[in-house]
């Protein structure tokens, strides 16, 4: 689960929506105080326990107050994420409430995340370019290492995040001249945590195989699943894939 | 710096998340079958062939601007997903 403010909510903080619009807010609770009062909240509570009726949105958002400060919380449970959607300054039965002031931006339509936001969830172009940069560099380099040993695991770390074993098994048919190569791919999971960012889980599975498969290979060269060979074969958090080639 | 968690496409996550509540099983375990079915769509075939091609002449750039499309396209379906709690008087 993640947490984070939206757009709107560090502007309520005068938090420079440029540092702070990509981050997950557990990497800046010294930013603000009820940055901080947010994320301990939360992670013991991820919805809350005192909740606001929005005007507009079929949404259940839940109060938040630290000192004199009160803001909204949303669980997105489909995004997997708690947000921070805005804060104010409280002053009970005035126009200028936070909760009021709050409210009426539900009904202008500007309090729930927009697609700025979302995208803030997102690899930047530049993140997604140096993660293509080094899963082009090193999956098949990891591939030609495993080939050095044959029969052997050898491990890498994919992008500083994605741990993965390899085995090349060749099998050699006598007097043929002919041998098949055969390649298994264990995915580790979940990434191991680290400064990269990484697209989700489909999309770094697409690109790290298009990375180490042969060009001439297709998926239907493609086995996914299937037991890793290793003694005690596959674990529970590996994804598995396999390809032969002649 | 963003992170993403590790998912499934959302509308498999979802439907996993509710199945796993419903059937009080494992959500890793359906999660791990959701890919399974997930890989053998025409999506995940279509995007896997591109990101080989492109790769195998070294075009970088075309992988992360597919990829940030992707990442594109999900932020719009996510607010409309948002735009779509909202109660029309």
């Amino acid at each position: 689960m993640q947490f984070r403010l939206t757009r709107r909510a560090l502007d309520d903080l005068s938090l420079s929506i440029e540092d702070y619009a990509h981050r997950l807010a557990t990497d800046y609770v010294d930013a603000h105080e009820f940055v901080r009062a947010f994320v301990e909240r939360r992670q013991q509570h991820a919805k809350g326990q005192e909740w606001t009726s929005l005007p507009k949105t079929a949404a259940p958002v839940y109060n938040l107050h630290h000192g004199r400060y009160r803001g909204l919380t949303w669980h997105d449970e489909e995004s997997d994420v708690v947000w921070l959607l805005g804060v104010g300054w409280h002053e009970s039965g005035s126009r200028g409430d936070a909760y009021a002031m709050l409210k009426r931006r539900d009904a202008a339509g500007t309090l729930m995340p927009t697609e700025e936001d979302y995208l803030d969830l997102e690899m930047s172009f530049e993140e997604a370019r140096s993660f293509v940069v080094q899963v082009r560099e090193q999956a098949p380099a990891l591939v030609a290492r495993a080939r050095e040993r044959p029969g052997v695991e050898t491990r890498g770390v994919i992008a500083g995040r994605l741990s993965a074993g390899v085995v090349v098994e060749v099998v050699v048919v006598t007097d043929e001249d002919e041998s098949l190569e055969e390649i298994w791919i264990a995915f580790e999971l979940p990434p191991t945590p680290g400064a990269s960012a990484l697209p989700p889980q489909p999309e770094w599975i697409q690109v790290i195989l298009a990375a180490m498969l042969p060009f001439e290979a297709g998926l239907d060269d493609v086995e996914f699943g299937g037991s890793f060979p290793r003694p005690g074969g596959s674990r529970s958090n590996e994804i598995v894939v396999c390809w032969r080639s002649f | 710096m963003a992170t993403n968690p590790v998912r499934v496409p959302e509308s498999v996550h979802g439907e996993v998340q509710a199945a796993a509540r419903l059937l009080g099983c494992n959500a890793a375990e359906l999660l791990a079958r959701a890919w399974e079915a997930y890989r053998e769509s025409p999506e995940f075939l279509s995007e896997f062939a591109y990101a080989q091609k492109a790769l195998s002449v070294g075009d970088v750039d075309a992988v992360a601007h597919r990829l940030h499309e992707q990442a594109a396209q999900r932020a719009r379906r996510r607010a409309d997903g948002v735009k779509a709690l909202r109660r029309e008087a």
